[in-house]
């Protein structure tokens, strides 16, 4: 399955985000933050917030941190984000 | 990113406050069983704030019990429960919306027909006529006739209108009707066949006379006496009472009367002279007592003062205060030195005043006289003789028998 993706994604000329596991992160100034492809709550405080992604975990540190919304692909995070670091 | 069809805020939403030991975990078997949660905040370590549709409340409740996740509902909003508040509340709005109907149905009738401007129609005449063309208190506004039609049946059925105009101010029916002007009747026409004799009001001296009904008993040049009888109202020379005929008289006499006046003038006069400034204060009153500011004084030295009271009313109820409104008028007292000259001048102008005064109108100086002037204490005296033309005609009833 991995390879066919890969080849997929070369042959085809797809961005690597449709295709793969990764995460896909958008973030909004330091305010808001987007993450596709999470694979659910590690962690949970209004200073951080850890999230398993593939390949590892997405820590999140900042404050006032809120999750404004979520569903088993999606996350949307607001507060005052500081720093954003990948566990691996 | 997450769509919701319709706005929660029709869907309905559960602000519900978590408390368990493992809720980063139990965030994940929400996601898992599809349950949309948002606005998560951290409390504390065990405890999570989170909002929940109402649709999908009871399936989250189910997952807490199934992980020993406690939970208490912080707040509740959204259309679902205020449509449950309404419904114990019906009564409230059943009312409101009766309230908006009376409003609506009582307004739609006339509840006053004012009439204005009559003065010999009686108002209950018009009130009967109106009642016929279907302006009536209790009418429904919707079957009033027509405003125009109205008026013009109206002033075809009252001869004596001259004008006539109907308006309605919300439930208030105005009708303004104008009166024509009837001629009063001809005080000589209807007094032509009074019995009257006429006879001298005062002594005097006929110089001039006009008879147009009656028998003249006096000439021009005569000297009459107070109550003789200048002119009879009975034909013939009231020898023969018999076959007389009582006419009536009707004439005007003018007679020469003599009159004498005496007057002071003081020389030193006072005049008054207004300066044309005006100031106005208002102040309120309660009874019988005025609330006057205490630091306002007139700003006037000398000054005339108009009071006007403006007085607060209800209906046709007085109420016991109001505001009186007070005008300041600013003068001054000028004096003036007469010569005795001018005193005697004056003071004949004003005798002259005086006495047509008394007299009334038709009556003419005709020649007047300074009989006599002295001056003392600071005062002219004069005596004056003027000779007065005058109406000396007063009626005397004929009593029949006698």
């Amino acid at each position: 399955m991995g390879v066919l993706r890969k080849w997929a994604t070369e042959w085809l000329d797809l961005p690597p985000d449709v295709t793969s596991d990764a995460p896909r992160i958008e973030m909004i100034g330091a305010h808001r933050l987007q993450i596709e492809n999470h694979r659910g709550i590690q962690q949970f405080k209004d200073t951080e917030l850890k999230l398993g992604v593939h390949g590892g975990a997405l820590s999140i540190i900042g404050e006032q941190l809120k999750i404004r919304a979520i569903d088993s692909e999606s996350i949307y995070i607001e507060g005052k984000i500081d720093q954003l670091k990948y566990l691996t | 990113m997450l769509d919701i069809q319709l706005p929660p805020v029709l869907l309905g939403r559960v602000v519900v406050e978590c408390r368990g030991m493992k809720l980063a975990s139990f965030l994940n078997l929400i996601t898992k069983a599809n349950i949309r949660v948002y606005d998560i905040y951290w409390v504390d370590e065990h405890r999570l704030k989170m909002t929940v549709l109402l649709s999908q409340f009871y399936e989250l409740v189910k997952l807490m019990k199934q992980n020993q996740v406690r939970m208490r509902i912080l707040h509740k909003s959204g259309l679902p429960f205020y449509m449950e508040k309404a419904k114990k509340r019906k009564w409230f709005y059943v009312g409101a919306i009766l309230f908006l109907f009376s409003l609506y149905g009582l307004t739609s009738f006339i509840w006053n027909v004012d009439i204005e401007g009559n003065k010999k129609i009686p108002a209950s005449q018009i009130q009967n006529i109106l009642k016929q063309e279907g302006v009536f208190v209790g009418q429904w506004k919707r079957r009033l006739p027509d405003t125009v039609l109205l008026q013009e049946n109206l002033l075809r059925k009252m001869d004596d209108t001259s004008w006539v105009g109907v308006r309605t101010e919300g439930t208030r029916m105005i009708i303004t009707i104008v009166e024509k002007k009837v001629p009063e009747p001809n005080d000589d026409q209807a007094k032509i066949r009074e019995p009257v004799h006429l006879i001298a009001k005062k002594n005097a001296l006929i110089y001039e006379m006009k008879v147009d009904r009656g028998n003249p008993k006096v000439k021009v040049n005569d000297m009459v006496k107070k109550g003789q009888i200048l002119v009879s109202g009975i034909y013939g020379d009231g020898e023969q009472n018999n076959t007389n005929q009582i006419a009536g008289a009707k004439a005007s006499i003018l007679g020469e009367v003599w009159y004498e006046s005496e007057i002071e003038i003081p020389l030193v006069q006072k005049k008054k002279v207004y300066s044309g400034y005006r100031e106005k204060g208002r102040f309120p009153y309660v009874f019988r007592f005025q609330l006057k500011n205490p630091f306002f004084s007139p700003p006037y030295k000398q000054y005339e003062q108009i009071q006007q009271i403006d007085r607060m009313r209800v209906g046709n109820w007085e109420l016991p205060f109001g505001i009186i409104e007070e005008q300041y008028l600013e003068m001054q007292w000028v004096r003036s030195q007469l010569s005795e000259e001018e005193g005697i001048k004056l003071g004949l102008e004003q005798a002259k005043l005086e006495l047509l005064a008394d007299l009334g109108k038709g009556s003419q100086i005709v020649a007047e006289k300074i009989l006599h002037h002295r001056q003392e204490n600071g005062k002219v005296y004069v005596k004056v003789h003027f000779d007065v033309v005058e109406n000396i005609t007063e009626k005397q009833p004929i009593f029949q028998g006698e």
